[in-house]
């Protein structure tokens, strides 16, 4: 069965300076497959520049890879033709991280449900549009009284996300691209877009790819986790192995630098140690070396292949190195099993 | 009435509060009326305290970060009570003393980092700016001295000053901003959300830097943010807002173990742990408009736990232990909060018994033994 998108080896290099330029690895050799026959929510995670938005403008087609292929119904994404193209479009839909800047402010809200129902004909009338309308928004919790007729500036930035999640749901599609969905919002207001987004994947069987830096809204969403460091994936598997009991340095990083909503629990116990930039995107070795506690000689030459910790969990290090070795190709294997 | 904290451990009865307000009032008057985002706001921050502000967009928070600074602009106004810190009274200062104790008594670390510096100047100069304004006196090279000095502090290289706020990342941009907080050494720090567009790495280091400084310096901080989890690791104090009204103050472990709002509950608990996956507890509805504002408590049309008299008066703020001030009628209500929560609780496991096992207790990753 071919999968519904799949990146192949897929690199992105930026490249900045005209005489010598600097070269920016932004994804480093990545693959990914979504099927379609059994979906699933994906949390990539990373800090900033750890390449997860440039992940997921390659699955969305904004931009091709450097090298290496994206495969939509296993064809090439630079080789569809137009109807194929247009599929693609309804097929795959995106969720930012601005809710502010999605909207444009000179019309009402409803432009946002209108275009697209008008643009993929959804509904024969106005009145079958208006209640395709009155759906969507009654799926994520809102009340379309409410909501249609008003501007953006009248509404609260959980209404307003939660109306790109209508959106994005109204065309029924295969794949959402979920790009730090809740990162602008309150944190009050952040477990009722999720749910809506869990709740979207439950009832309608949408793959997700919800990108973010915070493993704690991952940990609770996701099925299975990929975590990207400067491109490429230090740890990847069953989220809750993941979270729980994280193999890769760079992962405990994270978890230990989230501030826990209790007190009793000491935040940052493992200290921050500054990137020196002995370890650029280019490098042959481990890409986390220059921040890593435990970093040895050997991870500064050769990076790591993945050890497969467990058969739901996969590190890219060292230290994990008395587990079985795998193949970097395998990896969609272990996450598959989560 | 006053939200008074000195029954805490650490300050001596004596001391005198550095930042201390008293019934603050910020009212807007726009074409749809007059509104109200500050409504009788009192606190006190003693000299190397942490209070943190919290509520959530429209709660006000924002608008006592500006009245403190004396920052509100027309159609807004500071229409009463009194912002002292030390022995100057903010409120009452003309126009051009205000602009001399602003950054000197009083510096701010802005939301956006962003947009908070100039991008056409390198940091250099943006740093200067508030030395020489401040201190005419320094000699040229005096001044080229403390710019090391402030970027040292906030762990940069002195380097960074010959650069452009472009050439910078967002977690260093929010250090040059802290860095011109501190360049005169105020007595008090207002970070207004200064971590909200970092990622959590990022969070953490630029906190503890702000704590470190703290520290050092023995400046005050408040941190205005909507994020507890921040708020339990970082501020020994805690005031939560809502509608422009405190709703409650108090020492934050206390705040944490036995919040009496209905609010503060709420939002401890929206907050997602390491507990049972897929559960979310978000907030429902949306605080209402200070146009509209529901008579009675601004807080019942959200609450769970709501009584006849809370849409007929307004709750009064009712001091518990240790300087723990809370505005609930449940607070008159044997059992208060707690009682009503340990109920539902318990309703719930009876419905749910297995559920309710897993869910309580797990936290974080050191109760799960993740760690090693």
């Amino acid at each position: 069965m071919t999968a519904l998108l799949e990146l192949r080896n897929c690199s992105k290099v930026y490249k900045s300076g005209f005489f010598s330029p600097k070269v920016t690895v932004a994804l480093d050799d990545f693959s990914l497959t979504i099927d379609e026959a059994n979906p699933t929510i994906t949390a990539v995670v990373g800090e900033s520049g750890s390449g997860k938005s440039t992940l997921g403008s390659l699955l969305m087609g904004f931009i091709g890879p450097s090298s290496g292929q994206v495969f939509y119904r296993g064809k090439d994404m630079t080789t569809l033709s137009g109807a194929e193209r247009w599929q693609f479009r309804q097929d795959v839909q995106a969720i930012f991280q601005d809710p502010f800047a999605a909207y444009n402010p000179f019309y009402t809200v409803d432009h946002v449900l209108t275009v697209p129902i008008r643009k993929f004909g959804l509904a024969r009338n106005k009145e079958e549009a208006r209640e395709k309308m009155g759906e969507a928004l009654r799926k994520v919790g809102l009340r379309p009284e409410e909501i249609l007729g008003r501007y953006p500036h009248q509404l609260s930035g959980g209404q307003r996300q939660r109306i790109i999640v209508a959106r994005a749901m109204l065309l029924k599609p295969k794949i959402i691209v979920a790009d730090e969905p809740v990162s602008m919002v309150d944190a009050s207001l952040r477990a009722t877009i999720l749910e809506s987004i869990y709740t979207l994947h439950k009832e309608l069987g949408v793959s997700v790819l919800y990108i973010t830096h915070d493993l704690t809204t991952a940990y609770h969403v996701s099925n299975q986790i990929v975590v990207l460091y400067k491109g490429s994936v230090m740890e990847g598997g069953e989220v809750s192995n993941v979270v729980k009991q994280p193999q890769h340095p760079y992962t405990r990083l994270l978890i230990d630098s989230i501030p826990w909503p209790d007190v009793s629990l000491q935040w940052g116990k493992e200290p921050v140690i500054k990137d020196d930039g002995s370890s650029p995107t280019t490098t042959t070795g481990c890409k986390f070396a220059s921040r890593c506690p435990h970093v040895m000689p050997k991870c500064r030459e050769v990076a790591p292949t993945f050890f497969e910790v467990n058969p739901q969990q996969a590190s890219a290090c060292y230290l994990s190195e008395s587990s079985p070795a795998l193949a970097k190709s395998d990896l969609q294997r272990v996450l598959n099993k989560a | 009435m006053s939200a008074d904290s000195t029954g805490r451990s650490g300050v001596a009865s004596g001391t005198k509060p550095v930042l201390s307000v008293k019934d603050l009032c910020v009212d807007y008057y726009t074409d749809a009326g007059r509104l109200r985002a500050c409504d009788n706001v009192s606190f006190n921050l003693y000299p190397g305290q942490r209070l943190g502000l919290v509520g959530e967009s429209g709660s006000g928070k924002s608008t006592i970060a500006l009245a403190l600074m004396r920052m509100i602009k027309p159609p807004g106004r500071i229409s009463g009570g009194r912002v002292m810190v030390g022995d100057d009274d903010l409120t009452a200062m003309s126009d051009n003393e205000m602009r001399s104790a602003r950054m000197r008594l009083i510096g701010m670390v802005p939301q956006a980092a962003m947009s908070a510096l100039n991008p056409v100047i390198r940091i250099r100069a943006q740093i200067q700016d508030v030395l020489q304004v401040h201190e005419p006196n320094l000699t040229y090279s005096q001044v080229q001295a403390r710019i090391i000095e402030v970027l040292e502090a906030v762990e940069l290289r002195p380097e960074v000053a010959n650069l452009y706020p472009h050439e910078l990342s967002g977690g260093m941009k929010q250090r040059v901003c802290i860095a011109i907080a501190v360049a005169l050494r105020p007595k008090v720090i207002i970070a207004d959300e200064p971590t909200s567009a970092l990622d959590v790495i990022v969070q953490r280091q630029v906190m503890e830097t702000i704590g470190r400084l703290q520290r050092e310096m023995n400046i005050a901080v408040v941190l205005i943010g909507h994020d507890m989890g921040l708020m339990a690791q970082f501020v020994d104090h805690l005031a939560v807002m809502y509608a422009g009204k405190l709703a409650e103050i108090g020492p934050t472990p206390t705040l944490f173990a036995k919040p009496n709002h209905p609010y503060t509950h709420m939002l401890i608990s929206s907050l997602p742990t390491l507990g049972q996956k897929g559960v979310f507890r978000g907030i429902p509805g949306i605080t209402p408009s200070l146009l509209a504002l529901p008579t009675g408590c601004y807080f019942r049309t959200r609450c769970p736990y709501v009584m006849d008299v809370c849409s007929s008066e307004a709750p009064t703020q009712v001091a518990f232990d240790g300087g723990h001030v809370a505005s609930c009628h449940l607070s008159s209500v044997p059992g208060g909060l707690t009682g009503r929560v340990e109920a539902e609780r318990d309703a719930e496991a009876r419905l749910n018994p297995a559920n309710a096992e897993k869910g309580t207790g797990e936290a974080g990753p050191n109760k799960t033994g993740g760690f090693s």
